[in-house]
């Protein structure tokens, strides 16, 4: 298995589930690059290096929730943008608003819910969601259905919420 | 009978089999209801893509760093190598052995160059010192570097950054293609033109060739650069496609519509949107 290939290939993709997951860019970073030591001692074949990464990267997220008692923090943290050229006072605010309606929203599913999303927002087929969470495959697309639009009720009442308060 | 929001939901996914998804369509051409329903289902999915796309912060730069951190957490805990490592098989034994004789070496010189630590420039610990530079000859190996620390958080990476290609393209990935540009110089002209072609691609000119391209399943992300020309072609087959500039959508495509989300001009068919100089 080349290394380099599959980290380039799956790393990003982690690291972009793990944000939006925890909402805390250092903590997603570290838990990715956790997961991926802990990738180079296993013996996997390689298709099934990503669910497996996927699977370790979310219970490692769960663990430091639990053992930290911070779960509710990490959710509400909002990420610093990395930008070469630092953004103006009002894009800044504006952006951490935007930010902070989407981090709310998402907050307002249960963790199954948030991660059957965000691994249908990295191409995993319902086959894999469904072994991820141990349910049937069949009801994957109804789970998926509902929380979108549990989300999007979510997202609209908060925004909603900040034009009213602008 | 009408398909349930879950089969609707499948459907949108391409996950149905092909029965399954040839009675939904013939369901869905006499059934404006279920039409309705699978719009607000499509719409409610484009939300939700648009709406974490805006909480993203992976720059190709920290998945850089990344790599060589990772290797290096790996190297500082394992005593072994680890399984997925890739070394010639017919020279791992060799090296194994040469690495535990060089281990029995060491131990001998530390114990007794203890000993002798108490008598500085004495005889034992020159000729000590001596025997240490000569096994390191002898196995042909160099005096071990100092541990890398234990944690490592990513900086700078140590390696040069990779190369930069003319230009990459993806196919969609279940009809949904993005194109993320972060850290665009001000300045930076990006050029937005929707193509006879079943692949989106990006193209970069001038100083914006400085770029750096990574790609993922039906995704294109752009970092960095000069404030030249990144040229973007997307695929009017795809469903949905959207291009964001520094977590801003700009552009976006779908149903065959295509919508412009942020001020731009038009060139020679092409939809420019230029960042602040």
């Amino acid at each position: 298995m080349d290394i380099d290939a599959l980290f380039q290939t799956l790393y990003p993709s982690l690291l972009r589930y793990l944000q939006r997951l925890t909402g805390d860019a250092d903590a997603a970073e570290d838990i990715a690059q956790e997961a991926f030591v802990r990738l180079l001692t296993q013996d996997l074949p390689e298709q099934e290096a990503r669910p497996w990464l996927f699977a370790v990267g979310t219970n490692l997220v769960r663990d430091r929730a639990r053992k930290q008692e911070r779960r509710h923090r990490l959710l509400q943290a909002v990420p610093v943008l990395p930008s070469p050229v630092g953004p103006r006072p009002d894009e800044a605010v504006e952006r951490k608003q935007e930010v902070q309606l989407v981090r709310v929203a998402l907050a307002k599913l249960a963790p199954r819910d948030q991660r059957l999303l965000l691994m249908r927002e990295e191409g995993f087929s319902y086959e894999e969601m469904a072994r991820a969470i141990g349910v049937a495959p069949s009801s994957i697309g109804t789970l998926i259905a509902r929380a979108l639009k549990r989300f999007v009720g979510a997202y609209r009442i908060n925004e909603a919420g900040n034009d009213a308060s602008e | 009978m009408h398909p349930s929001e879950g089969e609707l939901q499948a459907f949108l996914d391409g996950e149905l089999p092909a029965d399954e998804r040839a009675r939904v369509a013939a369901h869905l051409a006499e059934c404006g209801d279920c039409r309705a329903e699978l719009a607000q289902l499509r719409a409610a999915g484009e939300i939700f893509s648009a709406a974490v796309h805006r909480i993203d912060t992976v720059t190709a730069a920290a998945v850089t760093a990344a790599h060589t951190a990772v290797l290096h957490r790996a190297g500082s805990r394992r005593s072994g190598r680890p399984a997925l490592q890739i070394l010639p098989p017919s020279g791992a034994r060799a090296v194994a052995v040469r690495r535990a004789f060089l281990r029995a070496a060491v131990l001998v010189l530390l114990v007794a160059g203890a000993a002798s630590a108490a008598v500085p420039g004495s005889p034992i610990r020159r000729f000590l010192v001596g025997l240490w530079h000569e096994t390191t000859h002898l196995f042909g190996v160099r005096p071990a570097a100092p541990p890398p620390p234990a944690r490592i958080r990513v900086a700078p990476a140590p390696r040069p950054a990779p190369s930069l290609p003319s230009g990459v393209s993806v196919l969609p990935e279940n009809g949904r293609v993005s194109v993320v540009v972060q850290g665009a110089a001000p300045g930076l002209r990006v050029h937005v033109r929707v193509l006879d072609t079943d692949r989106a691609s990006v193209e970069a000119d001038g100083p914006a060739t400085s770029a750096h391209f990574r790609t993922g399943p039906g995704r294109i992300e752009v970092s960095g650069g000069g404030p030249g020309d990144l040229r973007i072609g997307l695929p009017r087959s795809a469903e949905h496609a959207t291009v964001e500039v520094d977590g801003k959508p700009v552009f976006a495509r779908n149903a065959g519509r295509s919508h412009r989300l942020a001020p731009a001009d038009t060139t020679g068919g092409d939809t420019v949107f230029q960042t602040r100089p």
